[in-house]
């Protein structure tokens, strides 16, 4: 891992100039300054529990459990990542979350670590990082949710960092999940502020799989069983068009307005879907008119796209299947317009003027809800570390009585030796009892005082006994008998043959 | 090249369980999952993921899952899936997941089965050839072809609607049977395999010598 190897974070040193201190005037494109919950967020840091928190020696701790029982626990991870304010902290952070995504438990992270890890990264500015982990779920497995995704998507829109909301964008549509309307429609603005100007090298692939070093000498591999090669379209997707594409297509598909109906004919261009790009157009065609309109501008990038020539050159038969949907969407286009179904407009303006509309109407309930899962994730924290804390006290508290009972039993053991005396010797084994008895003998010691004990009677040793069948059934034939007769009882003589 | 890998060709294709979903919030709980092995069926079949034991290791091979699995359009309730090492699973899009869940009605617990096979088939020519032989002797009449009535064997996995046909194992030769009624020429209440050739297959005990 290139963790582990040295400093990626520290050393590249990619921290944004834009960069505000925490306690400084944030400023966003589209939300309200108080969507970034300042107050609340640092109110965290007001328990007694982070008061006393030393992020240092914490980090050093962390790390040596992790490596002696290979599974971190949550709660400490949620810790060190709520208590992340410094720069330096962070590289400790990225390397944590490596562990713990190895790790069983990381089934058990909390919701709050994920969003604690994004608001430490954005409020120190280092966004490439950032997006290296939230691309990577493999290695640290940090899953958005809607709130940081809005405060992420914005933040990179106003400092027009557009691969990196469009990067948010694309992982949500590869959850396939643009419930909230404000981060559809925040997705949707991202990708078309990227495509004004777009820069596609920007947005390759982050973690690309490292090919092995060429040393020249042939390594066989056994496996069992080879893996076929197999292209789901989804989470294989690579190129950036196409993922680029395919956000448009699935944050539109949410909902049947104009932009939706012209962001998914867009997606269908640049994610090469002829066939549905068409079949887009044929359903508005035959539409009624209010839910048959579409921008001109997005009919005209998608025959745009279709025109194109692919490189490397395609098959013929493919080559000539495309022409057919060339010629299809040339018509259709045709048709629409005396329709009056092509709209003119940009579909960067409709998109704007949808996220206004939409920050206005939900930005209130996102605070409120925000607040008191913030309010509650910190009493949950408290809780939980109280709790543990219960435990553990009251683990040790049990160590130590165990400690002091055996301390009293073994005291007891010395004062009473020669009352137990009896019990000592009938615990040895019978050569060792024999060779005891010999020793004192020889000695001319042996006293058997426990003749003067009216109730003595000399106990034999008896040869050890062997395990068969009827000694068995001799022994336990009372018990037999008992369950016969209960039997006889219950179920009448002839049930039992 | 450095690096050849060795090994038996697969038939499947697809990716490992936990391939797919560790690319998941929660691991993918709540949604679907499917086999390409199961696609060979026209009933829908498919798993619900409810829980995950993952076991992180590189490849995504390892761990269970426990899901509500749904073969053959017939619910199989929560059960714990522990094939997540064969490289053929496939994560369903959500937008596919109606067409997947829609056939399956939330209070029947199964779908009905439509694999009609004939209630009665003509006898092969020379046991036809017999028939008609011993009922003209017996001057009966010879115009009607004598048909033989099936009896299929039915298992959890096998039972076809036969033609006319509803009640189970062994009921085609019964006398009271609706065939008698649905096809009249069928002979179906004597026209058993023991009335032709006599009951042969007599059991014998064998006896152990101890």
């Amino acid at each position: 891992m290139a963790l582990r190897g040295g400093s990626s974070l520290l050393t590249r040193g990619t921290r944004h100039p834009v960069f505000r201190s925490w306690s400084g005037v944030r400023s966003y494109r589209f939300l309200p300054s108080s969507y970034h919950l300042e107050d609340v967020w640092q109110k965290r840091l007001t328990t007694p529990l982070m008061r006393d928190i030393r992020i240092e020696e914490f980090y050093v701790e962390l790390r040596k459990k992790f490596e002696a029982d290979k599974s971190g626990s949550p709660l400490d991870m949620d810790i060190f990542a709520n208590g992340v304010v410094q720069p330096d902290s962070l590289l400790h952070l990225e390397e944590l979350l490596a562990y713990f995504r190895k790790s069983r438990n990381t089934k058990f992270m909390r919701r709050s670590t994920s969003d604690a890890v994004v608001r430490a990264f954005m409020d120190q500015g280092y966004y490439e990082e950032l997006m290296k982990i939230i691309d990577n779920k493999v290695i640290y497995g940090i899953f958005l949710d809607y709130y940081t995704a809005n405060l992420l998507m914005d933040k990179s829109l106003e400092l027009k960092r557009y691969p990196d909301a469009v990067r948010v964008a694309i992982d949500f549509m590869l959850q396939e999940d643009f419930g909230h309307p404000l981060t559809r429609n925040l997705s949707l603005y991202s990708c078309l502020a990227f495509l004004q100007n777009p820069d596609w090298t920007a947005l390759a692939p982050l973690n690309p799989p490292v090919p092995p070093p060429d040393t020249g000498e042939e390594v066989l591999v056994y496996v069992p069983f080879l893996k076929n090669e197999f292209f789901d379209d989804h989470f294989d997707l690579t190129d950036p068009k196409a993922r680029l594409g395919k956000t448009l297509m699935t944050a539109g598909a949410q909902s049947n307005d104009l932009l939706g109906r012209s962001a998914r004919l867009m997606g269908a261009g640049l994610y090469k879907k002829w066939e549905k790009g068409v079949k887009i157009l044929t359903n508005l065609n035959t539409a009624s008119a209010d839910n048959g309109t579409v921008l001109s501008e997005a009919v005209d990038s998608f025959l745009e796209a279709l025109k194109q020539q692919p490189e490397p050159p395609e098959d013929e038969k493919v080559a000539a299947e495309r022409l057919s949907w060339v010629g299809k969407a040339e018509e259709l286009q045709r048709s629409l317009r005396p329709a009056g179904k092509l709209k003119e407009g940009k579909l960067l303006d409709l998109a704007e003027a949808e996220v206004k509309k939409v920050v206005e109407q939900s930005a209130e309930t996102d605070i409120s809800t925000q607040q008191s899962l913030y309010e509650k994730w910190m009493t949950q924290r408290e809780n939980e570390v109280n709790r543990q804390m219960r435990q553990f006290e009251l683990t040790e508290r049990l160590k130590q009585l165990q400690a002091k009972r055996q301390q009293l039993q073994a005291e007891e053991d010395v004062l009473f030796f020669f009352e137990r005396k009896n019990q000592w010797e009938k615990m040895l084994s019978p050569e060792a009892r024999r060779s005891l008895l010999d020793q004192q003998v020889r000695d001319g010691s042996h006293y058997d005082y426990r003749v003067e004990d009216p109730a003595y009677h000399v106990e034999q040793i008896k040869p050890p006994t062997t395990w068969t069948k009827t000694r068995y059934w001799k022994t336990h034939q009372d018990k037999y008998d008992e369950k016969k007769k209960a039997i006889i009882e219950r179920f009448g003589a002839d049930s039992l043959y | 090249m450095p690096l050849r890998i060795v090994g038996r060709q697969s038939t499947l294709s697809g990716k490992y369980l936990f391939e797919i979903l560790r690319n998941l919030k929660d691991f993918g709980i709540g949604r679907i999952v499917t086999r390409s092995l199961l696609e060979r069926y026209p009933e829908p079949c498919y798993y619900l993921v409810r829980d995950v034991r993952p076991i992180m290791d590189p490849e995504g091979k390892f761990g269970l899952m426990d899901a509500d699995v749904v073969f053959r359009g017939k619910n199989l309730g929560t059960q714990v899936v522990s094939t997540g090492f064969k490289a053929d699973w496939k994560l369903v899009p959500k937008d596919e997941e109606a067409s997947y869940t829609s056939q399956m009605k939330p209070d029947a617990k199964e779908l009905p089965r439509k694999r009609v096979v004939p209630a009665a088939v003509p006898f092969p020519p020379v046991l036809r050839r017999l028939l008609t032989d011993e009922a003209r002797k017996s001057g009966k009449d010879v115009t009607t072809e004598p048909i033989l009535p099936l009896t299929l064997l039915r298992g959890p996995q096998n039972y076809p609607i036969q033609e006319g046909v509803e009640a189970p194992l062994g009921a085609a030769s019964s006398p009271g049977n609706p065939i008698n009624t649905i096809l009249p020429q069928s002979m179906a209440g004597h026209l058993l395999i023991s009335n032709v050739f006599g009951n042969k297959r007599k059991f014998k005990k064998k006896k152990f010598n101890a």
